[in-house]
């Protein structure tokens, strides 16, 4: 093939760079937003989700009930030697009915499917803007003085705000509860009942504290694999940039490095936190990622910091309640 | 002029760039900049990079990175890469050189890990010596698309690749290739991959021979097609370590480029302790030539450092958080102006590189 129109003699490329730039410079202005100030309309709708999801397990039921009952008609027609008229007229009113019942429980499933999958979507949208306001609530506590009815007070709008996104975690964990902080100081509570429900929350609270532990030593084996692959790297480009394009050699196109890089994938002790890892459903990453990934392992770390901040204050509590109780009695 | 035109583009993007991510930026559209500068000292036991008259001679390096990316959207992502380097050497200051380069990536990732994007890459070099014919401006756009399929990872792309000389006319090189790769996790440490493709190259080249001592140069369009297949086998976890295997096959209509290559490739970085770490890569290019090259006496006027056969050793130790000092040496083992036969030089190299 002949060069004639494949020359880029007099080619504009500062043109072409600047041009990318006023692009790069543009596309700023279409960053998505992520204020908290939008927590109450991913509530709604997380609400208006659970709503129709409930509304889709009743019809389930129902319908599944009926689905077994049509079933077991049918193999009782199904075991008769011989069928009278009535009872084939009846046979195929049963297979239609069987079929519509399979059709509809299909089409329920598949909508909760999607249903579930919207959720996931709003419940880490709606994650991601606690975030925020549970610092703030925090901070507010952390500020009142120590014992005052006050801090009590900032202390329960903090806790109720970590209790939230602990459900929304929970929900979003394949493992069943990942956490939980329900339990709570009742009117009729005896001493004894707080006592036992303080070492309950103690026991979660060391639970979630080895959960931290694995989270953190897991990031830190991350960041030493990064920077390790990345000093790799860093001298692969060096050597490249310093060296001459070689076309057929592969430096054209990523010299020694090669593209996209292998998966890290999420230690099973760590497993029910992939959805707030956002991870894929192998609970991968690509080395590539390695970064992001690690912003938000620290993410969580911070969320479950208050997770045990929570337990801690009510651990504390309780126990004061119930000395309060022990008193009064 | 072309080449002061990339230069200039080039520097003053990076600066555009670097004003633009200030950090009141950074924090409003979830981007992320970060940089280096490195200034160091070299020594090149073979500066001309000759097969019998070696010399030696000692330079300073100056070189530096930008690396962007922004979420444009939520699975849309843009990132770039810039980099700006020097040598200025003490007595051969002919060879001295200035090389810039500029990378954009825009990629769309799916949920299921499906993506596909396109990247551009400019390069430009320039010698102090504006009658070498070595410095080129050069541009590659490429698109590419990854899908999983099942626990496999596939990858295709293709490529226009141009290529510029400076100073002389007729030396230019376009090319198309097209590439596809297969990754696999095999555990949680090793992944294995492998990978072919195909392209064409045309050169607009003088074919210069020398035949019983005459010399003949006679401007020539070559016509290049290759193929080429391989694998790899990463190892991470503590450290890192690659292997890699590739067959590359050259079909040319001129005489003394069409060759098969065996190409070894071995990388391995570790960290020796909390301060200090060490990266090695290596490489073997065993070339086999159709026909006796050297009763011809070809000669390659492209070649310059192309790797051949190389093994880079670096040492780096961490002074302060930011700040890096490393050592390197270098051997390289590579084909010559006069194809086939390979020259020999050492480098050593210490650098300073503050980090951003």
């Amino acid at each position: 093939m002949g060069l004639r129109n494949t020359q880029i003699r007099g080619f504009p490329g500062w043109l072409i760079v600047s041009g990318a730039l006023c692009l790069l410079a543009l596309f700023p202005r279409c960053g998505y937003a992520r204020s908290y100030a939008q927590a109450d309309s991913f509530r709604t709708r997380l609400a208006d989700i659970d709503a129709e999801m409930r509304s889709i397990d009743t019809e389930w039921d129902h319908v599944d009930a009926q689905a077994v009952e049509v079933k077991e008609e049918i193999s009782r027609l199904d075991r008769q030697s011989s069928l009278g008229p009535l009872d084939r007229q009846r046979y195929s009113e049963l297979r239609r009915q069987s079929e519509q019942h399979s059709g509809r429980l299909d089409f329920l499933q598949a909508r909760r499917g999607r249903l579930s999958e919207e959720y996931g979507f709003y419940a880490l949208k709606l994650l991601r803007a606690l975030g925020p306001e549970i610092d703030l609530r925090r901070e507010a506590y952390e500020r009142e003085p120590a014992d005052s009815q006050a801090r009590v007070t900032r202390f329960q709008e903090f806790e109720t705000l970590v209790l939230e996104r602990q459900k929304i975690r929970a929900r979003l964990a394949r493992r069943g509860r990942l956490l939980y902080l329900e339990l709570d100081i009742e009117p009729d509570d005896t001493p004894e009942s707080l006592r036992e429900k303080a070492d309950l929350m103690a026991d979660n609270r060391d639970l979630l504290g080895r959960l931290f532990e694995a989270l953190n030593s897991w990031k830190r084996e991350l960041i030493e694999d990064r920077e390790i692959l990345e000093e790799v790297r860093r001298l692969e480009a060096e050597n490249d940039f310093f060296s001459s394009p070689d076309p057929m050699g592969g430096q054209w196109d990523a010299g020694w490095s090669t593209g996209s890089e292998g998966p890290i994938s999420l230690p099973p002790s760590l497993a029910d936190l992939a959805p707030h890892l956002e991870l894929s459903e192998s609970g991968e990453t690509r080395w590539e990622d390695l970064d992001s990934l690690i912003v938000r392992i620290e993410r969580v770390e911070h969320e479950l910091g208050d997770d045990i901040r929570a337990m801690d204050g009510k651990h504390r509590l309780m126990l004061e309640e119930a000395a309060r109780r022990e008193g009064d009695g | 002029m072309m080449g002061r035109g990339w230069a200039i583009g080039i520097v003053s993007s990076m600066w555009t760039l670097a004003l633009l991510a200030g950090p009141a930026r950074v924090a409003a559209i979830a981007q992320h900049v970060e940089g280096h500068v490195q200034i160091g000292l070299l020594d090149d036991s073979n500066v001309r990079e000759s097969l019998e008259d070696e010399t030696s001679d000692q330079a300073l390096q100056v070189f530096g990175s930008l690396r962007h990316r922004a979420a444009l959207a939520q699975r849309l992502r843009l990132a770039s890469v810039w980099r700006l380097g020097m040598h200025r050497y003490r007595n051969i200051k002919d060879d001295s050189r200035v090389m810039g380069e500029a990378g954009f990536d825009l990629s769309y990732t799916a949920r299921n890990r499906t993506a596909a994007g396109v990247r551009l890459q400019l390069e430009t070099r320039d010698y102090a010596d504006s009658a070498a014919t070595r410095g080129f401006g050069s541009l590659v756009i490429e698109s590419f698309l990854r899908v999983p399929i099942g626990s496999v990872m596939s990858e295709v792309k293709a490529a226009r690749t141009l290529l510029d000389y400076r100073v002389t006319t007729g030396r230019e090189q376009a090319g198309f290739r097209g590439d596809g790769a297969l990754s696999k996790q095999l555990s949680r440490r090793f992944l294995a991959r492998l990978q072919g493709g195909a392209g064409t190259l045309d050169f607009n080249r003088r074919a210069v021979r020398v035949t019983n001592g005459q010399v003949s140069v006679l401007p020539s369009e070559q016509e290049d097609s290759f193929w080429h297949i391989g694998a790899e086998l990463q190892y991470l976890r503590g450290f890192y370590l690659e292997f890699g295997y590739r067959y590359l096959q050259n079909d040319s209509n001129t005489f003394g480029w069409d060759f098969a290559s065996h190409r070894f490739d071995a990388t391995f970085g570790d960290r020796l302790t909390r301060t200090t770490s060490i990266r090695l890569l290596a490489r073997l290019d065993l070339r086999d030539y159709e026909g006796d090259l050297d009763a011809f006496g070809v000669v390659n006027f492209d070649s310059e450092r192309e790797d051949n056969d190389a093994i880079v050793a670096e040492v780096g130790h961490t002074i302060q958080p930011d700040l890096l000092l490393k050592l390197r040496l270098g051997w390289h083992h590579n084909e010559s102006v006069f194809r086939d036969r390979r020259y020999t030089k050492l480098v050593t190299e210490t650098h300073l590189e503050w980090r951003f």
